[in-house]
């Protein structure tokens, strides 16, 4: 489950690296810009070829892989202006994954993003964006009236960046993602910091929620079937953290949001009994895949560092 | 300093926290300055604060957190503010905050805004506070060590999410409007002997050395919620019938946080007793017979405790002290404060 292989589909299309111009099969499928490590060709002269390709203005989906130094403490704020700069040929881009990076060329806590609301100014009909990386990474003040979803993955997402996040503005995001990770690799709120988001008052048109990743989780879980934004949820992700016993219990409070269709628990430290329980009591599919051994004191989460 | 920036055709938009700062510096700020992020005048950073801020300040996160003297503009809006450790009294009526408001270890703090909505409300160890405003209305209360704090509202919304009620000693009730929260805690309320009979709880409830101790006052809500012990997850009986854990149960439990949750129920006298404790020293002091005992706890540091009778009222203690004390009379200049037993001479005890 971790992030050890890059995506080969994105968005239902298939996934290119895109080097020369021989790598170009037209604006219908997701092209990704990487360096390798020591690099000569850097990710903006890519994007430089990139955008000499016929159509261009017709692509839709593009992945930002690893930059140089993507490991050493070099942030993204280069690849960030580079790409921000590029908008005016790349006006049909609406999915954006930056920072697709897997394990083996840098473990998620030790990306460094930057402020990444240049790219929501410069792409206003963009509708998805996917950032993997927490470290660095910032949400200067933006409205976008397109960006139906969000996705933040981290291994560690802090106070701050999550009060950036909700102080934007995005009134048709329809699906949050927030990978909050543990203390060790920079999480350092509460179930608290995400009161402004549970009570409802934000994003009026969200339908899909993933609090995940979470060493908390089973506090969120207490919290959450008590929110007003829950009475929307189509689907709510709880998955990839040490959700237990305790926090399925809690969930069991999801009976009062018959709307509700799916509960995704994956990676949990419940016995099969209580998870049986729960599926039982709820009306909605309940995934609860990756069983982890309850009995284990210590309940890691799936990506930390 | 030059506002062009800022205006946009008149409007005002926001300006950074590093404009902000020289603005502020000026004193020449004008009415309903917007700032972009954290104004960090916390005494950590150093920085000084301005001769005043203006009236309708509105800034994401502004910190003031150890400023021994603060005055609040009028019409502050904010996400976060905190006020930890502040000298202030009480806040301005007609303040907002969204988020989160602090203001911990403010020992002075007396009063509260009526009307006041902020998510998260952090009050741990304002102990001047008696009572919380009318009407208002917060997820996470936390009251921690508020040991003056008494009254609740007539009416408020206290919903959702996480009341900290922990060494809050002069607390006898709760609000019968209290329906639906995800934690609470009121571990050492000893004077909090039941809980409002409509309180539902999502996730625990801490009720570690509190008033609560009849399991039958337990609300109709509270079934199927997880009870803490100080902080460990605890089951019914060791909860509320102490009287039927046994010796073997305590000595065999591999949880070392749960045991000693076990232990405290237990009572650290009666188990040395009935445990059969290893003698490690005896003597006399003004109270009578002292006895340092000894049991062997599996992967944990011993349990050692010292018994002696107090010398004005006869009565016994048990006083658990560090394992490795040798003597009673180590144990007793420990439990004083002193680490080498000659340097503690007592001329009279009482």
């Amino acid at each position: 489950m971790t992030y050890s292989e890059h995506i080969d589909q994105f968005h239902g299309v298939k996934v290119v690296n895109f080097n020369t111009a021989d790598d170009w099969q037209g604006p219908e499928i997701a092209y990704r810009l990487s360096e390798e490590y020591d690099d000569d060709v850097t990710i903006g002269d890519r994007l430089t070829a990139l955008l000499q390709q016929p159509q261009i203005n017709r692509l839709t989906k593009l992945i930002i892989g690893g930059w140089t130094g993507s490991c050493e403490g070099e942030n993204s704020k280069e690849v960030v202006a580079a790409l921000a700069a590029a908008a005016p040929k790349l006006q049909g881009l609406k999915h954006l994954f930056f920072g697709e990076m897997v394990l083996e060329e840098c473990e998620i806590s030790w990306i460094n993003q930057s402020d990444v609301s240049p790219l929501l100014r410069a792409f206003p009909n963009l509708q998805s964006l996917r950032i993997r990386g927490g470290a660095e990474l910032s949400f200067s003040k933006v409205r976008h009236d397109n960006l139906r979803e969000l996705a933040i993955e981290t291994g560690g997402l802090s106070r701050e960046l999550i009060r950036e996040i909700f102080l934007c503005e995005f009134p048709a995001l329809e699906h949050l993602e927030l990978l909050l990770g543990e203390s060790n690799y920079g999480f350092d709120g509460g179930v608290e910091d995400l009161q402004p988001l549970l009570s409802g008052r934000l994003f009026p048109k969200l339908k899909w929620l993933g609090l995940m990743n979470s060493e908390i989780v089973n506090e969120i879980a207490a919290v959450i079937v008590n929110s007003p934004i829950t009475s929307r949820l189509e689907t709510l992700d709880l998955s990839l953290g040490n959700l237990d016993g305790e926090g399925v219990q809690s969930l069991t409070g999801l009976t009062a949001y018959p709307q509700l269709k799916t509960l995704n628990i994956s990676h949990h430290y419940a016995s099969e009994q209580q998870i049986a329980a729960l599926q039982q009591i709820l009306k909605c599919e309940v995934i609860a895949d990756d069983l982890q051994e309850p009995e284990d004191d210590w309940r890691p989460i799936v990506h930390a560092e | 300093m030059d506002f062009s920036s800022p205006y946009n055709a008149g409007i005002m938009t926001s300006i950074s926290a590093e404009q902000a700062y020289k603005v502020l510096k000026s004193g020449t700020a004008p009415a309903d300055l917007t700032v972009s992020g954290v104004l960090d005048y916390s005494q950590k950073s150093e920085r000084r604060l301005p001769p005043t801020f203006p009236d309708g300040l509105s800034v994401d996160v502004l910190d003031l957190s150890g400023q021994e003297s603060v005055t609040l503009p009028s019409r502050l809006t904010c996400y976060e503010l905190n006020l930890s450790r502040t000298s202030i009294t009480t806040l301005p009526s007609d303040l907002q905050v969204t988020s989160r408001l602090d203001l911990t270890g403010c020992e002075l703090l007396e009063n509260l805004p009526s009307d006041f909505t902020v998510g998260t409300l952090l009050l741990r160890s304002c102990t001047s506070l008696t009572k919380l405003p009318e009407n208002l209305d917060v997820w996470f209360l936390d009251l921690t060590g508020c040991w003056a704090f008494e009254t609740w509202p007539e009416s408020a919304q206290i919903r959702s999410g996480r009341l900290q009620l922990r060494g809050c000693t002069a607390l006898r009730t709760l609000p019968p409007y209290l329906h639906r929260l995800a934690h609470l805690n009121i571990r050492d309320c000893p004077n909090l002997t039941s809980l409002p009979a409509n309180l539902s709880v999502s996730g625990w409830v801490d009720l570690g050395h509190s008033g609560l101790t009849d399991e039958t006052l337990l609300p109709q809500g509270l079934q199927g919620t997880q009870l803490r012990w100080a902080g460990i997850n605890v089951d019914r009986r060791i909860a509320f019938h102490p009287e039927q854990i046994h010796v073997a149960e305590v000595l065999g439990e591999r949880n070392a946080e749960r045991r000693r949750v076990m232990l405290d129920r237990y009572g650290y006298g009666r188990f040395l007793q009935d445990s059969h404790a290893e003698i490690l020293d005896r003597d006399v002091d003004p109270g009578g017979q002292r006895q340092l005992m000894r049991v062997k706890l599996e992967g944990d540091e011993d349990l050692v405790a010292m018994s002696c009778f107090c010398p004005s009222t006869g009565r016994q203690y048990m006083i658990r002290v560090p394992p490795v004390t040798p003597t009673c009379r180590a144990a007793a200049a420990w439990i004083a404060g002193f680490d080498d037993p000659d340097d503690y001479q007592p001329i009279l005890e009482t």
